[in-house]
């Protein structure tokens, strides 16, 4: 599967031209396209036909495991790497064959990737000297742009001199001084320490918040992309998964390699039953049925997946009867301080986890609990996208 | 216990002996070009007549000038023509690179003698002999293969986003190579720079075959001023380029660091 980039963003046609100044505005709304961009090397295929949009002002994510493509997709933004493929837009212009110096972008590097011989005040002006600024605008510019990523002060000292952190931040205010139409940045706290990744991903939160700079972010990093993006591009094997929300994306992924992926996720195998409305019935090998909600259509006799997050999984010790309901026994309970999490092995014989918190109450190992599952949070996903992982 | 100490022994004689055999020539060098008594051994006393004889030779100091320049010249075309090269075997991957590879290197393999010997018929036939330029492109070539070597292993090391990240803030090509790679390989440029400089300074077969008529380098004016004298004033000249190579490789051993250009 390859998202629902194609529906979710058709080509805009203009039956009679794009006539009136509100449409050339609408137009100017997306500030990057991906247009079904392919890279190939050799004989495999890094980014298979990926295509999303980024709209002015917006932040949004590339995320999934390593080597999924997603950096590669960035760089051919950025045009270090030419596409085999596939169209890029910024800003309505086609910067597909351009070369990266003509594409007016920011881009921050995981390494820095801050110049050595140069000063902090060098690296940043730098890109302003090329552009034949004079030396009183680059000097304040410099200023502006070292203080608002909390470096004033630091303009004459090298990159050697400067923590990870501080090395990142001047990377930043390098890309900020040209005042880019759209920033690019490749993991770019990736190479520092957790305490400071989380510090640093609330300032940059707040700086695109405040600047309202149109933005993609590569990460791995799942709570990285939840926090900071606006949506997110969930990408594997080469291909995109899904483009959505952060909420959206949790709540309701497109497939199971989404909901594996982001965070952590139980699934039930079965058969699918009749769909009224959104809901269906979902036949365990069991031969219990349960109800559950599907997205999208799912045809009656096929093999599907029901997917309920951990923390959807309540245990209770009585006995309970009614639809939905699952029996089993704890067979691995961990205590983590304000939550507990437990193995749950149904009669049936799979095993579901559970996540609830401390005020619950304790369960012991080995005791025998009952399950309640809400419909609406049971998620059913086509087993054919579910043979992906 | 008494074996490894009897290795560890012979191991330290051996090293010394060959640290005496190797410094042992320039030793004797240093003394006879200080020794009052010409060749005459062991020195009974202290003299620099023979420097001062060297060094107001009008021949030496024109041959000095010569294989200054040269040296310079050859040194600084030898990175220009290798630079590029270097760029595009690191960068790039394309049919027959191995083959190019082996043929920038080829000068090495081949004696030096043979190789200048054939650059003299070659530059005759069409009707150059030996002059100035013929000069020059002979050390050019000779030192070439060495500026390659270390200015490939200081773009090997060179992070390539250093260049992505000045073509993103609007740098074209030939603004990247002079703002940002050739500054970040500067260490590795000065070692080229100098090895080249000294090993076209110390060349003689090259020399030999191809400097033409009052063009003559050191190590050639020194040997014809051999073949006819015997006295101390070429061991005193010999001392000073012994002394100058010295300071020389002290100086890169400063600015770059003498372990880098000994690994690359």
């Amino acid at each position: 599967m390859s998202g629902r980039p194609a529906s979710q963003y058709p080509k805009r046609t203009y039956a009679n031209g794009p006539r009136s100044a509100e449409m050339k505005h609408s137009m100017s709304n997306d500030a990057i396209q991906v247009l079904g961009v392919i890279k190939r090397y050799g004989a495999t295929t890094a980014v298979d036909n990926v295509s999303f949009n980024v709209a002015q002002g917006e932040f949004v994510s590339l995320l999934g495991p390593s080597g999924c493509g997603k950096t590669t997709t960035l760089r051919m933004i950025a045009g270090f790497i030419e596409p085999s493929g596939g169209v890029l837009r910024v800003h309505d212009r086609d910067v597909t064959h351009l070369p990266p110096n003509k594409r007016d972008l920011g881009f921050v590097f995981q390494n820095y990737a801050l110049w050595p011989h140069m000063t902090v005040a060098e690296n940043v002006g730098f890109g302003l000297k090329l552009r034949k600024k004079s030396r009183a605008f680059i000097r304040d510019k410099i200023a502006e742009s070292l203080s608002v990523t909390g470096l004033s002060g630091y303009e004459d000292r090298l990159p050697r001199q400067l923590s990870g952190g501080q090395q990142q931040r001047v990377a930043l205010a390098r890309a900020l001084a040209l005042e880019p139409q759209v920033l690019l940045m490749d993991e770019p706290l990736s190479n520092l320490d957790r305490a400071l990744r989380v510090t640093m991903r609330r300032e940059l939160k707040e700086l695109q918040a405040r600047m309202k700079m149109t933005t993609l972010y590569v990460t791995h990093d799942q709570e990285e992309a939840l926090s900071l993006s606006n949506r997110v591009v969930i990408m594997n094997r080469g291909k995109v998964e899904q483009v959505a929300a952060p909420y959206e994306l949790y709540e309701n992924p497109a497939t199971s390699f989404v909901a594996d992926f982001v965070g952590v996720t139980n699934f039930l195998e079965g058969t699918a039953l009749g769909m009224d409305g959104k809901s269906v019935g979902v036949k365990l090998a069991s031969g219990q049925v349960l109800r559950a909600i599907a997205k999208e259509a799912v045809t009656s006799g096929t093999q599907v997946r029901a997917l309920i997050r951990p923390e959807r999984v309540t245990l209770m010790t009585a006995s309970i009867e009614g639809e939905n309901v699952l029996t089993g026994r704890v067979i691995l309970s961990e205590y983590f301080g304000a939550v507990l999490r437990y193995s749950v092995q149904l009669d049936s014989g799979e095993v579901l986890r559970s996540e609830v918190h401390n005020f619950d109450g304790f369960i012991e190992d080995g005791a025998r609990v009952w399950i309640c599952v809400l419909p609406e949070h049971l998620r059913v996903i086509p087993q054919e996208t579910a043979a992906l992982t | 216990m008494i074996r490894l100490d009897l290795g560890t022994a012979a191991l330290r004689l051996i090293t010394l002996l060959m640290m005496a055999f190797l410094v042992f020539p320039i030793a004797v060098t240093l003394v006879v070009a200080v020794n009052p008594r010409e060749f005459i051994l062991p020195p009974n006393g202290f003299t620099l007549d023979w420097f001062k004889a060297a060094w107001s030779s009008q021949t030496f100091l024109r041959g000095m000038g010569v294989s200054l320049v040269l040296g310079i010249s050859a040194a600084f075309l030898a990175n220009a023509l290798a630079l590029p090269a270097a760029m595009a075997l690191v960068r790039n991957n394309f049919a027959g690179k191995a083959a190019i590879n082996i043929v920038l290197m080829s000068p090495l393999l081949i004696p030096t003698t043979i190789f200048s010997l054939a650059l003299y018929i070659y530059f005759v036939r069409i009707g150059y002999g030996s002059g100035l330029v013929p000069l020059l492109v002979g050390h050019t070539i000779h030192i070439m293969p060495y500026a390659l070597r270390i200015l490939t292993a200081s773009l090997h090391n060179l992070d390539p986003s250093y260049e992505e990240a000045a073509a993103i803030v609007g740098a074209g090509r030939i603004r990247t190579l002079f703002s940002v790679t050739l500054p970040v390989i500067r260490t590795g440029l000065v070692s080229s720079f100098a090895l080249c400089f000294i090993l076209s300074w110390n060349d003689f077969p090259i020399s030999v075959f191809l400097a033409p008529p009052g063009w003559t380098p050191l190590p050639v004016e020194l040997f014809s001023y051999i073949k006819f004298q015997y006295d101390a004033v070429a061991a005193a000249l010999a001392s000073s380029l012994i002394l100058l190579s010295a300071l020389a490789i002290v100086i890169i051993d400063r600015l770059a660091g003498l372990r880098r250009v000994v690994r690359s």
